[in-house]
């Protein structure tokens, strides 16, 4: 029992430098395989959550992501709505103007204006779940404005 | 007398003999496979990092000294790493500050000391609370934890002494002064990383918010910090620069020990359970030792005491910096291979051991070290750290 536990030792222990060797020249794709195997993803708190509609404007598109309420295990009282204004082939214009509808019952929850000379943004709620606008954030293709929610309307 | 010199390779055609796989190896690696540069300001760095790691490990072979020389090229890599990143921070952005609008792109470079804090939510809810990118970009999430993960399975918490781009910065100060100016330190203190990892992690899940990041992480002093807008993120950079100037600098120097490793890293605490799993750990041989104590006063971790001691192994926190193989007098301590009779065939463990540990720290190290020497080269010759 002894050699065999010595030999499974010494055998763990030449395989350390092929897999030293394998994880610096395979770093990449092995980054790709473990991700895609884990499932794992960045926190919507940090990414703004996955892409419900895209509206195509002649020079620019806008990204309108999921609302996210996200917790760990279920979901926060507090939240927010991700918009994303993407250059497609010009300079943004210097007003945007956005209504959204982000429960996709069919009427407007917010509208949005950004100004993209001053990086100012209002809102006007049309929805109680509608709290505030957060800042501009200028990044090259374009802007994100993140709008903040809460999720039940009382 | 039987001293530590047992594991010396007293051939020197033995010892450029074993010397030749990393060699090779670092050959392939430090080229990472591509043509080798003809510029002189790419050249050079890459002939220094090359020499360099290939010199040292043929050291550590032919003079039987692993801690020596490891702590050589880990202390370099260390400053390499500073001297490399804050310039390719300005190139990128300006700035060692990393504002609201990089966080919202995914743009923060990920490290392995946020690793502690994302295990309960990445195991709960198959999330990352990082405002980073799984794939794409400098740093990103997945190529860091592959490198983490093979690490781990490779030398468990040797990732403190062979891997960590951190370490060999409270290593270096550690160095300054011949003699500890204060040499008790209360055992307790060495649970004090285990209580701030329990903390960070819960207090992370709660918030989803990396909070060692946030708050305590001294290593933002020399490498990024959340940009000062308001009076958190002031109060934030003054809790850096004090811990970074308390932990990395005085207090080794005091010590003469890893404080900040040994007694409040997080990221080393949850290391440490990784050395279960390792199939390398460090024995002392009852039989030979002779209870002098000397390997409890020079460990950098505080990984030895008598408890350990009369166990015959380290305490769970073993770096595997090989410290106190060098120092013992009676050559009673040994690196081992899990499995096999204690104290048997020490020279084998050792270079079963040195040879991917060192390689880790060679391939790691080598890249900053040829971002540094480029950087110092660009300076002379052009005057400028950024380009």
């Amino acid at each position: 029992m002894s050699r065999i536990k010595a030999f499974l030792g010494y055998s763990c222990a030449i395989f350390a430098v092929p897999l030293v060797l394998a994880t610096f020249m395979g770093y990449e794709l092995l980054a790709g395989e473990l991700v895609a195997l884990t499932g794992l993803h960045v926190h919507p708190i940090y990414s703004g959550g996955e892409v419900a509609q895209t509206i195509q404007y002649e020079h620019y598109q806008t990204l309108i992501h999921r609302p996210v309420f996200d917790g760990l295990l279920g979901q926060r009282e507090r939240g927010f709505i991700q918009i994303r204004w993407q250059m497609t082939d010009a300079n943004l214009p210097q007003s945007l103007d956005e209504q959204v509808d982000f429960d996709a019952d069919g009427s407007n929850d917010f509208r949005i204006h950004v100004d993209t000379a001053t990086q100012e943004a209002r809102i006007e709620a049309l929805d109680r779940r509608v709290l505030s606008v957060g800042q501009v954030f200028h990044v090259p293709d374009g802007r994100i404005v993140r709008v903040h929610l809460r999720r039940t309307s009382q | 007398m039987v001293t530590n010199h047992d594991t010396r390779t007293r051939s020197l055609p033995k010892a450029i003999l074993l010397t030749l796989p990393i060699l090779l190896l670092m050959a392939l690696m430090v080229t990472g496979g591509q043509p080798v540069p003809t510029e002189p300001i790419r050249l050079i760095p890459l002939i220094v990092a090359y020499v360099f790691t290939v010199g040292l490990f043929f050291l550590i072979v032919y003079t039987g000294r692993t801690h020596r020389y490891r702590s050589v090229l880990f202390v370099i890599y260390a400053v390499a790493f500073v001297m490399t990143f804050i310039p390719n921070l300005f190139e990128l952005r300006g700035s060692m500050a990393i504002s609201e609008t990089e966080m919202i792109q995914g743009h923060t470079p990920f490290c392995h000391m946020v690793i502690p804090m994302t295990a309960i939510p990445a195991a709960l809810s198959r999330t990352i609370i990082f405002p980073g990118s799984m794939l794409e970009g400098f740093a990103a999430i997945g190529s860091m934890l592959v490198l983490w993960l093979g690490a781990s399975i490779t030398l468990g918490r040797g990732w403190c002494s062979w891997a960590c781009f951190y370490g060999g910065l409270d290593e270096g100060f550690s160095k300054i002064g011949r003699k500890p100016l204060w040499k008790n330190i209360d055992r307790r203190w060495t649970y004090l990383p285990f209580a701030v990892l329990l903390v960070v992690a819960l207090a992370s899940t709660a918030t989803l918010s990396p909070q060692y990041c946030a708050w305590l992480c001294p290593f933002k002093t020399v490498t990024e910090y959340a940009e000062v807008t308001s009076a958190t993120t002031l109060v934030q950079a003054v809790v850096f620069v004090s811990l970074f100037a308390g932990l990395v600098v005085v207090l080794p120097i005091l010590t003469k020990r890893r404080t900040q490793c040994g007694l409040f890293c997080p990221m080393g605490a949850f290391q440490s359970f990784t050395n279960k799993l390792n199939i390398f750990d460090v024995r002392i041989d009852p039989d030979k030792c002779v209870r002098c104590g000397k390997c409890e006063k020079v460990c950098p971790t505080f990984s030895m005491d008598e408890g350990s001691i009369r166990r015959g192994k380290t305490r769970l926190t073993c770096t595997k910096c090989g410290r106190c193989i060098d120092e013992c007098p009676k050559g009673a301590i040994s690196y081992h291979v899990k499995g096999t009779p204690a104290g048997a065939r020490p020279r084998l463990a050792r270079l079963l051991f040195v040879y991917p540990a060192f390689l880790f720290l060679a391939i790691m190290g080598s890249g900053m070290i040829q971002g540094a020497v480029y950087r110092v080269l660009l300076l002379a010759t052009t005057g400028r750290l950024v380009e």
